[in-house]
């Protein structure tokens, strides 16, 4: 992989074994500041296992995870979260019990705690959110009550009201209909720039929506990073999505 | 509920408990003023735990701990100063602290929600057994002896503070309890509304998404089951002054008859509970003077009866039936039991099912 001059996020030979299976077998990557970066593999590639050493879930057997020129490997989640990295989880982390208001609120009120701002403002920022994520009228609905794809745009709503300088989206277009994808690209096309992103998404309509640089996670290594197209049509990246055994 | 209905809702609750706290005493014997205000104390002790468990996700098995510490607080350091004044504010200040002692070592050491129950319940025996072992001249703390099973029968009242010469008769007692638990209500359904309260009920509702978003969840459960300690023990103040304070007060009967009632009333609210465990001790106590009926067996049915049939318990069922009485054509909403929500609710499944649990969760907030 190519090195990047000045990473957001970077680690370095990340291992993540759990008992004698080692699901992240030595994984270097980074993201500049600013940079959507989409994270595909087949089933079982560590996606999601990678996901959860960058924000403090698992703790990496080895190997160094450097966010904003500091070591946050092994780090609680609480700390990750407060130097600024957000989640939206692949089975969607939410509160059914509150309304999707409430969950905006909760990821204001937490910025405002860290960052510093006036108490004051936090209902407007809320509403704030709310409107640019188009979901006020879900505003007092129970989220356990909503459908799918609202959810995942309430998560997503709620990850990024937190405003932290990297967004880790997993699956965030799993289960939506084909205008909610196209709605959700929207949304993460408008934090491009502003916010560093990665993206694990399955669906390669959506990657090609969004993004430019994919990184392929394969059987817990970096298989290639390459702009999206030329990836899509890498014959290695095919085999390994079809099931192909022998790799190049 | 509009936000008129609401207030009427509010001013017509108050002027219901003023009457019952100032009319009572006129209408009651002392003898029954007296059970009443035995009653309200429990009603205290219930609500620590409504409001812990029901709110905080914090299934603590040994509640009773932090009333019986109160209750003893109170009992040797009223003895000692000669004036309950000092006494009042320590047997608070002690259960609270007990509870924050043992609540850092449960939320700083991640442990899971049934060995909390475990530890919680071998507190409250712990203590059992001390005082039940404290008889004998040995144990005495200043001028209290404790008295090992009998406990301290020579509980003095509360009098005016710094006023030894005042103490308070049986009525002021009443009025006292009735409106602490009154205020403790009012008192608990305002913090339910503030940023900290609003956290807590997060982390109930799904613990990993609020670290995910920054919070430091164990100081918010340590500060709930703080506050939660700090109830128990105000209960166990009233307790000492209606009864007196004996190891009893730690024993397993009253640990357990806390949760009955907090399933009883509804899990996830503040007013059932509390009218639950009213209701049940006077139901309790009518059973007692009857011949041939142990009151613990029907105590025991009335909860299995409940977690079948009636999960939710007493105030979410007449709160859906009283909206449905208002707007009858609205169909019911399908009830969320997430399996996310039922973990952090402190229990899996023993004493409520999956809709249980949860469900009164859904409006907590709007719930009184």
């Amino acid at each position: 992989m190519t090195p990047i001059a000045d990473p957001i996020i970077e680690t370095r030979g990340l291992v993540m074994r759990f008992g004698g299976v080692e699901v992240l077998r030595g994984i270097d990557f980074g993201i500049a500041a600013g940079e959507l970066r989409c994270l595909v593999g087949p089933n079982g590639a560590g996606k999601s296992t990678f996901f959860k050493c960058l924000t403090g879930q698992l703790k990496p057997s080895a190997g160094e995870i450097r966010f904003k020129n500091a070591s946050i490997g092994g780090l609680p989640s609480m700390d990750i979260a407060r130097r600024g990295i957000g989640i939206k989880t692949q089975v969607p982390s939410l509160y059914d019990g509150l309304s999707a208001r409430e969950h905006v609120w909760l990821a204001v009120k937490r910025r405002v705690a860290t960052v510093g701002g006036l108490r004051k403002e936090v209902p407007s920022l809320v509403d704030q959110v709310m409107e640019d994520m188009q979901i006020t009228p879900l505003a007092n609905r129970l989220v356990g009550q909503l459908a799918h794809g609202q959810r995942q745009i309430v998560e997503l709503a709620m990850v990024t009201a937190a405003e932290p300088d990297l967004i880790l989206l997993d699956e965030p277009a799993a289960g939506m209909t084909h205008e909610e994808v196209e709605r959700l690209a929207e949304l993460v096309l408008r934090l491009r720039g502003t916010r560093s992103l990665i993206v694990v998404e399955h669906d390669m309509q959506f990657i090609r929506m969004i993004a430019r640089t994919v990184t392929v996670l394969h059987q817990g290594q970096v298989l290639m990073e390459d702009d999206a197209e030329t990836v899509l049509r890498d014959q290695r990246v095919r085999d390994v999505y079809l099931g192909k055994r022998e790799v190049a | 509920m509009t936000a008129p209905l609401k207030a009427v809702g509010w001013v017509a609750g108050l002027a219901l408990s003023v009457a019952a706290v100032f009319g009572l005493p006129h209408v009651l014997e002392l003898f029954t003023l007296i059970n009443a205000t035995i009653y309200v104390s429990m009603a205290i002790l219930t609500l620590s735990l409504a409001l812990i468990w029901g709110y905080g996700g914090i299934l603590c098995f040994g509640q009773a701990a932090f009333f019986g510490l109160g209750g003893y607080t109170y009992a040797i350091c009223a003895i000692n100063f000669g004036d309950s004044t000092w006494a009042i504010v320590l047997a608070m200040v002690l259960p609270a602290l007990v509870a924050a002692l043992v609540g850092y070592f449960i939320f700083w050491g991640r442990i899971g929600d049934v060995y909390l129950g475990v530890i919680t319940l071998t507190m409250t025996l712990i203590f059992l057994k001390f005082f039940n072992a404290t008889a004998g001249d040995a144990y005495k703390i200043g001028r209290a002896a404790l008295g090992g099973f009998n406990g301290i029968p020579s509980t003095p009242p509360l009098n005016l503070p710094w006023d030894v010469g005042t103490q308070l008769a049986p009525e002021d007692i009443w009025y006292i309890a009735a409106s602490l638990l009154v205020i403790l209500y009012a008192g608990s359904r305002w913090l339910l509304t503030t940023a900290f309260g609003r956290v807590v009920v997060s982390i109930r509702e799904n613990e990993k998404r609020s670290e995910l978003l920054g919070y430091d969840v164990r100081r918010y459960k340590l500060g709930i089951f703080t506050i939660g300690g700090a109830i128990a023990g105000m209960a166990g103040i009233l307790f000492a002054n209606c009864v007196f304070v004996s190891p009893t007060m730690f024993s397993l009967f009253y640990n357990a008859q806390v949760i009955i009632w907090v399933t009883v009333g509804g899990l996830g609210t503040l007013l059932g509970p509390i009218a639950g465990s009213i209701a049940l001790q006077m139901i309790v106590a009518k059973l007692g003077t009857l011949q041939g009926l142990d009151p613990n067996v029907v105590l025991g049915a009335i909860l299995i009866v409940f977690v079948l049939l009636v999960p939710k318990g007493l105030q979410p069922v007449l709160q859906d039936w009283w909206d449905r009485l208002r707007e009858p054509r609205q169909p019911a909403m399908p009830a969320p039991a997430p399996a996310s929500t039922l973990r952090s609710a402190g229990i899996e499944r023993p004493l409520t099912s999956a809709t249980t649990a949860h469900q009164p969760a859904a409006n907590a907030a709007s719930r009184p």
